[in-house]
C-alpha cells in the first residue's frame, strides 16, 4: 500500500513538473522576453526623456510613473476603493474600545511571549521601519511605492500583537483614533497633491490639469522634478509619502480591531438583547 | 542560454511547488498548518514575480501574501475553531 502511494506520488509530481516545464519553455517562448513590446518600448524611451519634457514623467522608475503619472486616475480610485473597504471596517466594529485594566511592570513583563521573541521582535520592528520606509520613499529611483511600503509597515502592528499584546501598541499611541488621524492625514496628502497644479495654474493664471505632474503642450505647469540635485519625480514621491501613510494606518487599524477580544462582542449583543425586550 | 534554462527550470519548479501546497492547504483539517502551506504557496509566487521581472509586485506580495494575508487568517482561526470538523 505504502509503495503503491509513493508511486503514484512520483508520477504526479513528475508528470507536473513536465507539464509546468513545457509551459514555461515551450507555450510562451523564451523566459524573460528579451524584445520590448511597443507599449513598453514607449514607456522605457519617455519616461526619463530629457529631450521631450512633454511626454516624460521624471522617474527612472517607469512602473512608479505610469502607476502614479500615466495612468495615475486608475490608482487614485483604486485607492478610494481600499480605503472604502477600510472605512467599511471601522463602521462594522464600531464599539468601545475596552481600557486597560492597571497591572503592574512585573505583570506586564510576563504578558505575552518569551523575552526572547519580544526582544527578536522589537529588532525587527526597527528593521522593518526602515525598510518599509526605503521601499515608499525610493519609490520614483528603485522598485516599489506607496503603496508596497505601506503593506510591509503594516507587518510591525501584528508582530507586536502577537508577541505581546495590543495594549502595548496602545501604550505607543497606537490606537484607533491616531491610526483614523493618520490614515485621513495620508488620504489629504494624496487630495492635495492631485489638485496642486490647479491651485498653482490659478495663482500664475496658466492652464492645467488635474493630477498634473510634468509640462505639457497645453498647461505649462510642473511640479518640481529634482530637489538638492536628487531626482524627486514631482508628484510621484508626494503621492507616494501620501499612500505610504494612508496605507499603513489603515492596515494597522484594522488590525487593532480584529484583534478585539471576543467579550468586546459579546457584551453588546448581549445589551442589544435586553435592549429590545 | 544557460540562464535562460535555469530560468525556466526554476520557474517550473515554483510553480509545481505551489501547487502542491495548495493541495495540501485544501486537504488539511488543522487551519493552522493550512494557512502555513498557503503563504509557502505565496513564497513560491514571490519567488516566480521575481524571475519574471515583476520586482514591484514581489514587494507588494511578500508583505501581503507572507505577512498580512496569513495573519488576518490567523485571527479568523483564532476566533473560531482551529480543527475543521468532517
Amino acid at each position: 500500500m505504502k509503495a503503491k502511494t509513493a508511486i503514484s506520488l512520483v508520477v504526479i509530481i513528475g508528470s507536473l513538473l513536465a507539464i509546468s516545464y513545457g509551459i514555461a519553455a515551450q507555450a510562451t517562448g523564451i523566459i524573460p522576453q528579451t524584445d520590448l513590446r511597443s507599449l513598453a518600448r514607449f514607456y522605457s524611451q519617455n519616461t526619463e526623456n530629457l529631450n521631450n519634457k512633454y511626454l516624460w514623467a521624471a522617474s527612472p522608475e517607469a512602473v512608479t510613473a505610469i502607476v502614479w503619472d500615466y495612468r495615475g486616475f486608475d490608482t487614485l480610485f483604486e485607492t478610494s476603493v481600499f480605503f472604502l473597504a477600510i472605512i467599511a471596517c471601522v463602521a462594522a466594529f464600531e464599539v468601545e474600545m475596552p481600557t486597560r485594566v492597571k497591572s503592574s511592570k512585573i505583570e506586564q513583563r510576563n504578558q505575552g511571549l518569551s523575552i526572547i521573541v519580544k526582544v527578536v521582535t522589537k529588532i525587527a520592528g526597527l528593521i522593518i521601519i526602515c525598510v518599509s520606509a526605503s521601499i515608499a520613499l525610493h519609490g520614483q529611483l528603485t522598485p516599489g511605492g506607496g503603496f508596497q511600503g505601506g503593506a510591509a509597515l503594516a507587518v510591525l502592528p501584528i508582530l507586536f500583537i502577537m508577541a505581546m499584546s495590543r495594549f502595548v501598541l496602545e501604550d505607543k499611541n497606537v490606537s484607533r483614533n491616531s491610526m483614523l488621524v493618520l490614515r485621513s492625514l495620508g488620504l489629504l496628502g494624496i487630495g492635495t497633491t492631485v489638485i496642486l497644479p490647479l491651485i498653482i495654474g490659478l495663482v500664475t493664471h496658466n492652464p492645467a490639469y488635474i493630477m498634473q505632474n510634468q509640462i505639457k503642450p497645453d498647461a505649462a505647469i510642473s511640479l518640481p522634478s529634482t530637489i538638492f540635485d536628487r531626482m524627486m519625480g514631482g508628484s510621484l514621491w508626494m503621492l507616494n509619502l501620501s499612500e505610504y501613510l494612508a496605507v499603513g494606518a489603515g492596515f494597522t487599524l484594522t488590525f487593532i480591531l480584529l484583534s478585539l477580544p471576543e467579550s468586546v462582542f459579546k457584551k453588546i449583543l448581549e445589551g442589544e438583547k435586553y435592549s429590545t425586550h | 542560454m544557460f540562464e535562460t534554462i535555469f530560468v525556466e527550470i526554476f520557474l517550473a519548479l515554483m510553480s509545481t511547488v505551489a501547487l502542491i501546497f495548495t493541495y495540501l492547504t485544501v486537504v488539511q483539517k488543522d487551519l493552522v498548518k493550512a494557512i502555513i502551506f498557503s503563504s509557502v504557496e505565496s513564497a513560491s509566487y514571490l519567488l516566480m514575480f521575481y524571475l519574471l521581472m515583476g520586482p514591484d509586485l514581489a514587494l507588494a506580495y511578500v508583505a501581503i501574501g507572507i505577512g498580512i494575508y496569513p495573519a488576518v487568517a490567523f485571527f479568523l482561526v483564532k476566533k473560531t475553531e482551529r480543527y475543521e470538523s468532517e
